[in-house]
């Protein structure tokens, strides 16, 4: 069976030292960080030092890829804290010189190629593939979000606001992009809306190893934001935000992208949004894709921070140490690491608690979602609220 | 082309209606992941003995009843910890293609924190930083292996390394298997024994107070025994009060000489002026100490400081004014970058010949692993070589060389050049020069110890081991015996 992805990546596989250090954080000296190990789901294949000695044993031809592996390695939440936390680090760069993420990236590539992805997977695929969005909706309904709201559609504004898949058909995701839609108005921000000429931003699609589909929706997108002559756009979802940012310029992309975390804090900080009082304390969850990903750590706590009266308390595990909500690499659709007591999300929550906040803060509609299900799996409701940080500074204004 | 390996198991159905089917598998690429040694490229060798079945018992009963199916089939089993191990061979060596894995990474709970009594119980799968971080929040600490804390398990350090290892941060105060009170084993039978002086042993004693308390000291038989005298499953271990104060500093020792002769002297020191100790040496470059004070009041800190300045002033040692680099490789015993910070891109680095070494012997140690090193793989790309030195404990020392390989050798040329050409010989000056007392990890002791054991002690291990595991079946093979 073919496996020329992994082959590419080679040289990446053959450097780690099998040291383990990829399960967990040193500093904070405690449970593992990888959520698929801590999990307890699968074997010593399902934490990314068995990620690896797996990818050499299919490349010394030791094993083949199965359907069982393709289990194992589609669990993978694509957090990046193993690419994080790796020892084999360039003291320069301060890159990993193993990458795990990279690693299971390829081996997902040639399951997709050598069609062996879990049931779970493809039906993914097949609906982002068919409609557009993992959600099975109609292309037009895709700006329907915005219906009874003053969003405009996109016609020459500054920016772009790109919701997803998420934010414009979740509802969930829908109330924070209306959310963050009205803040950013309300700070004088000059943006519209592609509706349905807005298409999947692919990030998982990529991550999940179908590269065509992905380069499809890249492609889709990218001539959409060319004909309507886009420089500039602000994301709802950071795993949009992670795709324009990282790979869509292979395309010619040629656009501005800002999360809209960045923006609402420049807002708070220019004084074109003014907070009101909130006694309350909260704590914040950095998304994978926002934070390992992408590093943007302050902007969501600036705008924290500038809710008069509101306290804020970290989690022990945050910024490049946080925890994942096991929604990223695909399991937020596909849920192959399942919803058991030690589920990424029902731990996170349960570290949320142990700070004392009364709301988790949040500035990605998929962590959002996974957040409020462990919540009711908790039984939590009446002690900890989930809210966007765009919830939150609307509250502060009522 | 591979050796052909069973895809099914005759206890596979009997483990799982034990465990449950999510937590058994017979799955090739699961089985080989878990081959591994650390510190060794995947295809450089360092690989062991494919198991037939990986099980994760989530509790001791459930061990217990797998250990009873195994022992009633006479099927090898092999315990895995955290998977640490950094000696040549992994455990895995032992038994055959029907060998059962018993992963213990669902014992993963600490049981209790008693800050009354002073003590920790937690299951042998906890790691041991989990464990540190949990008994920290309660304003103690416990003495735990240093590098690999993040990854080794309680029940693989209790297994390996001589029974404990070097503590995190606390060097100079002892081995963990020194602080460990009692333990919970399923012995090869499928029996499960409690140890040491508390409930299981003395039923009118609610708490492990010392470990010889309650009868014969059966705890440390189980310490050190690479798994071959039962699966661990709990642990007890007596706690003390964190020290609040860290002092770090770095001395310029010039020589060798100077080196020595102030090491010798701060090791012979009571108590101890320093909590940790490192002396290391860039090639032609000064020898120099790091060293972390910890201590529970300034004053302590400071009187401990003082102690230490001394010596090393008196063996003509200096304040050193050390650059990044130099900063970057002291960092390689305390920081969870091994050291590699002070790599260059595409490089790799790997531990050469660390072993625990007699004090009077350790220099010597040190000049024929370098021989060795120049003989064996002198030729490949070798970017920079550290030698180092850490007292372990007062008469002993973990000597060795930290290797780092530049861009022109791969990490897999490298561990398998060393795989090949350089192991044998460090197990032949192990064993004949050195008399077999290496730094071995989980149970890995085949070669260094077994082989230099008196007839008599051989026999004693022997007699041990067939009266608990008259089968043979956990860990067949370990030691020869």
């Amino acid at each position: 069976m073919e496996a020329t992805n992994l082959a590419l990546v080679k040289e990446n596989v053959t450097k780690c030292m099998g040291c383990g250090i990829c399960r967990g954080v040193w500093e904070r000296k405690d449970v593992a960080m990888c959520p698929v190990w801590a999990t307890g789901v699968g074997f010593e294949d399902s934490s990314p030092r068995g990620r690896v000695t797996v990818a050499q044993d299919i490349l010394d031809s030791h094993i083949s890829y199965s359907s069982p592996l393709a289990d194992s390695v589609f669990r993978c939440t694509d957090c990046g804290c193993c690419a994080t936390t790796c020892d084999a680090m360039d003291p320069n760069t301060l890159e990993p010189i193993v990458n795990v993420p990279q690693i299971v990236r390829a081996m997902r590539m040639d399951l997709v190629e050598n069609s062996l992805v879990p049931p779970l997977v493809r039906d993914y695929m097949k609906a982002v593939h068919i409609n557009g969005n993992p959600y099975k909706q109609p292309q037009d309904a895709r700006g329907n979000w915005a219906k009874g709201s003053e969003v405009p559609l996109y016609s020459g504004q500054e920016y772009l606001f790109y919701v997803g898949d998420v934010g414009s058909y979740d509802e969930r995701g829908q109330k924070m992009a209306r959310s963050v839609a009205k803040l950013l108005m309300t700070g004088g921000v000059s943006l519209g809306i592609l509706g349905s000429e807005e298409y999947s931003d692919g990030n998982d699609t990529m991550v999940m190893g179908e590269s065509g589909l992905f380069q499809y929706l890249a492609e889709a997108n990218i001539a959409a934001f060319k004909k309507h002559s886009i420089k500039k756009i602000i994301s709802l979802d950071p795993h949009s935000y992670n795709a324009f940012a990282n790979h869509y310029d292979q395309w010619g992309a040629g656009f501005q992208i800002q999360h809209y975390s960045e923006v609402l804090a420049e807002l708070l900080s220019t004084g074109r949004l003014s907070p009101g009082r909130l006694g309350i304390k909260a704590t914040y969850h950095d998304p994978c894709y926002l934070g390992r990903h992408n590093e943007i750590y302050e902007a969501p706590r600036k705008v924290l921070g500038a809710v008069p009266g509101l306290k804020l308390v970290e989690m022990p595990r945050m910024r490049k140490s946080a925890f994942c909500c096991g929604g990223g690499g695909g399991n937020f659709f596909t849920d192959l690491i399942g919803g058991g007591e030690c589920s990424p999300n029902r731990v996170r929550i349960r570290e949320a608690l142990d700070t004392g906040a009364e709301v988790v803060a949040v500035a990605c509609p998929l962590c959002a979602k996974m957040l409020e299900d462990a919540l009711k799996a908790e039984s939590l409701d009446d002690r900890i609220a989930v809210k966007d940080i765009s919830e939150i500074l609307l509250d502060s204004f009522a | 082309m591979p050796e052909a390996v069973p895809q099914t198991h005759e206890l596979y159905e009997e483990i799982r209606a034990v465990v449950g089917a999510e937590h058994v598998t017979v799955e090739e690429f699961a089985r080989r992941a878990y081959t591994r040694a650390p510190f060794y490229a995947v295809g450089g060798g360092g690989r062991g003995k494919i198991p037939g079945i990986v099980v994760r018992p989530g509790t001791t009963e459930e061990v217990a009843a797998v250990v009873k199916l195994a022992n009633r089939t006479k099927t090898p089993i092999v315990p895995k910890g955290g998977g640490g191990s950094v000696s040549t061979f992994p455990p895995l060596y032992v038994g055959d293609q029907s060998n059962i894995l018993v992963d213990t990474h669902r014992l993963n709970r600490i049981l209790d924190i008693d800050t009354t009594y002073m003590t920790v119980t937690a299951q042998s799968g906890v790691i041991l930083s989990q464990l540190a971080e949990e008994v920290s929040k309660h304003g103690f600490h416990t003495y735990t292996v240093d590098v690999p804390i993040h990854m080794d398990t309680v029940g693989g350090v209790l297994s390996g390394f001589l029974g404990g290892g070097e503590p995190s941060d606390m060097a100079t105060s002892g081995t963990m298997n020194n602080y460990l009170l009692g333990l919970k084993v399923v012995l090869p039978t499928g029996d499960i024994v409690q140890t040491g002086g508390g409930p299981g042993t003395n039923i009118h004693q609610p708490r492990f107070l010392h470990r010889e308390a309650g009868s014969s000291d059966m705890t440390g038989m189980f310490v050190g025994d690479g798994g071959s005298f039962g699966i661990k499953t709990e642990a007890t271990f007596s706690i003390h009060p964190y020290p609040k104060v860290f002092m770090l500093g770095i001395t310029d020792m010039g020589s060798r000489e100077n080196m020595w002769d102030a090491f010798r002297e701060l090791a012979a020191t009571d108590p101890y002026p320093y909590t940790r100790l490192l002396g290391f040496h860039q090639q032609d470059g000064p020898w120099y100490f790091v060293h972390v004070i910890r201590a529970h009041t300034p004053e302590e800190g400071e009187l401990k400081k003082n102690i230490l300045e001394k010596i090393c002033h008196k063996h003509g040692g200096q304040p050193a004014t050390v650059g990044r680099e130099i900063l970057q490789i002291a960092n390689m015993f305390s920081a969870r970058r091994l050291g590699q910070q002070a790599l260059p891109m595409g490089s790799t680095m790997t531990y050469f010949g660390e072993a625990l070494i007699p004090m009077p012997q350790s220099l010597e140690y040190l000049d024929d692993i370098n021989a060795l090193l120049d003989e064996t793989v002198g030729d490949l790309d070798i970017y920079k070589r550290i030698d180092f030195v850490v007292p372990y404990l007062r008469a002993t020392t973990i000597t060795g060389i930290l290797l780092y390989f530049g861009k022109g050798t791969t990490r897999d040329e490298a561990s398998q050049r060393l795989h090949e050409k350089a192991l044998g010989g460090m197990e032949r000056l192990f064993t004949e020069k050195y008399g077999g007392w290496t730094e071995t990890h989980q149970g890995t002791s085949l070669a260094h110890s077994a082989s230099v054991w008196a007839p008599s002690y051989k026999n004693f291990m022997r007699t041990i081991k067939k009266a608990l595991d008259p089968n043979d079946i956990m860990m067949p093979g370990l030691w020869r015996i």
